[in-house]
């Protein structure tokens, strides 16, 4: 059952009646093969999907660029960087992210470490080739779930394995009491299953006829960004907020409160964007009320961290993690306040369809989950490979650049995507003319993009470099061992 | 909270909620939908084999990307002053299309009747080939893998255009792209959605793709031959 590298003998768990706390440098250490493996592809695939969308963003300056390609027009190019940045980084990154906090929080060591490794290789092959799928053509036309039928399929077999794998873990905890962290991270867990499973057979294997493909599409893709990637990110900022401060959370009632209020509606909101569609009218009604429900749990959750916080916010500075879980904090509550604002019927009458709505995404997407899972990331990896980050000078470089490149993103798509709404939507001013001065603002973003890219190859290059000494390091260690050479804790 | 059994309750509750409302729900209200007596036929017609392939063409390019396939309701916006429509789009138009590519925004303008709006074929051709050729100003990025570029010289094949010394003929591909975009029109009136009494189902007779209807100062509008009419 101990199947972790450290030299510390196996202990009895089940026989001990009582369980006595395993320290978390074992666990750490017991996470160290599938962790390693989900950032470092997560890492790789966040920087082939940012030149994608590199690419795609060029089109709109020299729109004949690609003209001759037909793997590199704007069409396929685009689903192609939201394939790779939401399921090779965010939701791969996620998997780690969630494994280590669960550990953590039950005071568990990760068993089934094959298990897991052979999964990550399932979903990044699986990735691959639907990526390349949608380059020759193969894009599904569903937003958010634009991968082939192939890749979606050995995806949830890979899924489905790190699930069950996370769940009887979780159920081996030894720490039996409930963090908030753990809540969302168990319904996450739950819903990803759920969603992504009924979305493949009504998309796919059974599909179903007509605009109700619509609604499953949006059902799906909310409850992906909005439930499943947000809940990981809640989760990581709970977790990370109290522990950083070295104060308790605030309140765990409102925590409580603020989670399930957020289970029952945000599956809803989604909905609100369908409010003028074909669709029968109810639903975006239901939607627009839900959304405007939401700002129940936002308001308790972004209370619960303020009070948390506190007078402790310089603590947030200190540390490398710190900076990255504010900002994200600071993102998922203007994210928020944008998708309540959004789901008005006034205002979506002006925002649909526009660069308004691209603005909130990129915020959700990059501004708070991904920088949650980067905040995680520069904590745990650390922890679980016991090597220091070769150059700590990068992470926070890595920082001000990521903080930046959102911050023009958002300006510049939200700036674009109001003047669209008010020229185009809402206008009647001649379509080319209206739009000419709106895709020059719009274009702006690729400078923010430009210093995403800055930002990732930073954070390569620090992982990297931390994989080739713990491989140095390995390597030594082995060639003592066979030359019976008792060196052990020499650094490489 | 204590325990992962009621957690799990609680999240399985909130979850079947959603999937109740959300897909059984609709399934129930929409899965008895079918064609309808309409128009000259029963509705919405099926369209061509080639426009079906077509179809195919505009999904794998990524078409919904930038363009959406939806009129919004009159007085929601300006799409009836674009003439992108006669009347809203509603669930009974897409019941044949699959995938329904509704999409969710416009970089480029609505596309759920440019078939009446613009159905000149030879337009489409050498919008896609070099859409700033008809279109001054458009943002749109050129299709020019859907064409095959040779040497003038020999019978010119219908729909290719002579540009200096090379040929350029559509490819089946941009042809059933073609076929496809000029199959897109919803301008059939439907009890739930009923075209204005005092407008005919003929397009505007100016009507250029970006142009609100009626506007003939239109770079787009002034390249183009009239439309037949209806």
């Amino acid at each position: 059952m101990n199947v972790t590298p450290t030299p510390s003998p196996p202990e009895a768990v089940s026989a001990a009646p009582v369980l006595e706390r395993i320290p978390a440098s074992e666990i750490d250490a017991s996470c160290r093969p599938p962790l390693m493996f989900y950032f470092g592809s997560g890492l790789v695939w966040l920087f082939v999907g940012t030149v994608f969308w590199l690419i795609a963003s060029m089109t709109f300056y020299v729109p004949a660029l690609f003209a001759d390609t037909s793997w590199l027009t704007v069409g396929r190019v685009r689903p192609a960087a939201t394939s790779a940045i939401v399921y090779g980084f965010a939701v791969q990154t996620a998997f780690g992210a969630l494994l280590w906090i669960m550990c953590r929080l039950g005071n568990v060591r990760l068993l089934f470490l094959p298990a897991l490794c052979v999964a990550g290789f399932i979903w990044n092959l699986a990735l691959t080739a639907g990526v390349l799928g949608i380059l020759a053509g193969g894009s599904t036309g569903f937003e958010w779930f634009e991968l082939p039928k192939y890749a979606s399929a050995g995806m949830f077999v890979a899924y489905a394995l790190i699930a069950v794998c996370a769940v009887t873990n979780f159920h081996l905890r030894r720490d039996r009491a409930l963090f908030p962290s753990q809540w969302y991270l168990l319904a996450a867990l739950f819903w990803f299953a759920w969603t992504f499973s009924a979305a493949g057979l009504l998309l796919h294997f059974a599909p179903v006829r007509g605009v109700f493909q619509n609604i499953v599409n949006a059902w799906y893709a909310s409850t992906l960004l909005d439930m499943w990637l947000t809940s990981v990110g809640l989760a990581i900022i709970f977790y990370f907020l109290p522990k950083l401060t070295a104060r308790p959370l605030y309140s765990s009632t409102l925590a409580a409160f603020g989670f399930w209020t957020f289970a029952a509606v945000a599956q809803f909101a989604g909905m609100a964007r369908l409010s003028a569609g074909p669709v029968p009218a109810w639903i975006g009604s239901v939607g627009v009320a839900a959304s405007g429900i939401m700002v129940v749990p936002l308001i308790s959750v972004a209370a619960n961290w303020y009070l948390t916080l506190g007078d402790r916010a310089q603590a947030l500075k200190q540390s490398e993690t710190g900076p990255f879980v504010w900002l994200a904090a600071i993102s998922y509550v203007v994210g928020g306040a944008l998708q309540i604002i959004f789901g008005f019927r006034e205002v979506s009458e002006i925002t649909d369809f526009t660069y308004a709505e691209l603005a909130r995404t990129q915020l959700a997407l990059h501004g708070f989950v991904a920088m949650a899972l980067f905040g995680g990331l520069y904590y745990i990896v650390p922890r679980i490979s016991q090597l220091e980050w070769p150059a700590p000078r990068h992470v926070r470089l890595h920082f001000t650049l990521y903080a930046a490149g959102v911050a023009i993103i958002l300006l510049s798509l939200l700036g674009a995507g109001v003047m669209q709404g008010f020229r185009v939507n809402k206008g009647t001013v001649d379509f080319v003319t209206a739009t000419k001065p709106i895709a020059h603002i719009a274009g702006l973003s690729t400078f923010g993009v430009l210093l995403l890219l800055a930002g990732q190859v930073l954070a390569l290059k620090n992982f990297f470099t931390l994989c080739h000494r713990a491989s140095e390091q390995t390597r030594a260690y082995a060639i003592d061992f066979i030359t019976g050479r008792e060196t052990v804790g020499r650094s490489a | 909270m204590s325990g992962g059994p009621l957690l799990f309750l609680g999240v399985l509750a909130t979850t079947a909620l959603s999937f109740w409302t959300l897909v059984i729900a609709p399934a129930f209200q929409l899965g008895r939908q079918d064609l309808v007596e309409a128009g000259a036929g029963r509705y919405p017609t099926g369209r061509s084999g080639l426009a079906q392939r077509g179809a195919d063409v505009y999904r794998s390019m990524g078409c919904v990307e930038c363009h959406t396939q939806q009129v919004r309701p009159r007085g929601y916006g300006s799409d009836f002053a674009r003439g992108w429509g006669e009347r809203r789009t509603v669930a009974q138009d897409y019941l044949r299309d699959r995938p329904v590519l509704l999409g969710n925004l416009r970089i480029g303008p609505d596309l759920a009747n440019i078939g009446a709006r613009q159905p000149d074929p030879k337009w489409h051709f050498e919008h896609l080939y070099d859409p700033k050729r008809r279109v001054p100003g458009s943002t749109m990025p050129a299709y020019r893998f859907l064409f095959e570029r040779r040497s003038a010289g020999g019978g010119l094949p219908e729909d290719a255009w002579v540009e200096g010394e090379y040929e350029i003929i559509p490819t089946p591909e941009a042809h059933a792209l073609v076929a496809y975009l000029l199959s897109l029109q919803s301008q059939v009136s439907l009890p739930e959605a009923p075209l204005p009494q005092s407008l005919t189902n003929a397009p505007p007779a100016d009507a250029g793709t970006n142009a609100p209807a009626g506007d003939t100062n239109t770079p787009a509008a002034a390249t183009n031959p009239p439309a037949p009419a209806k």
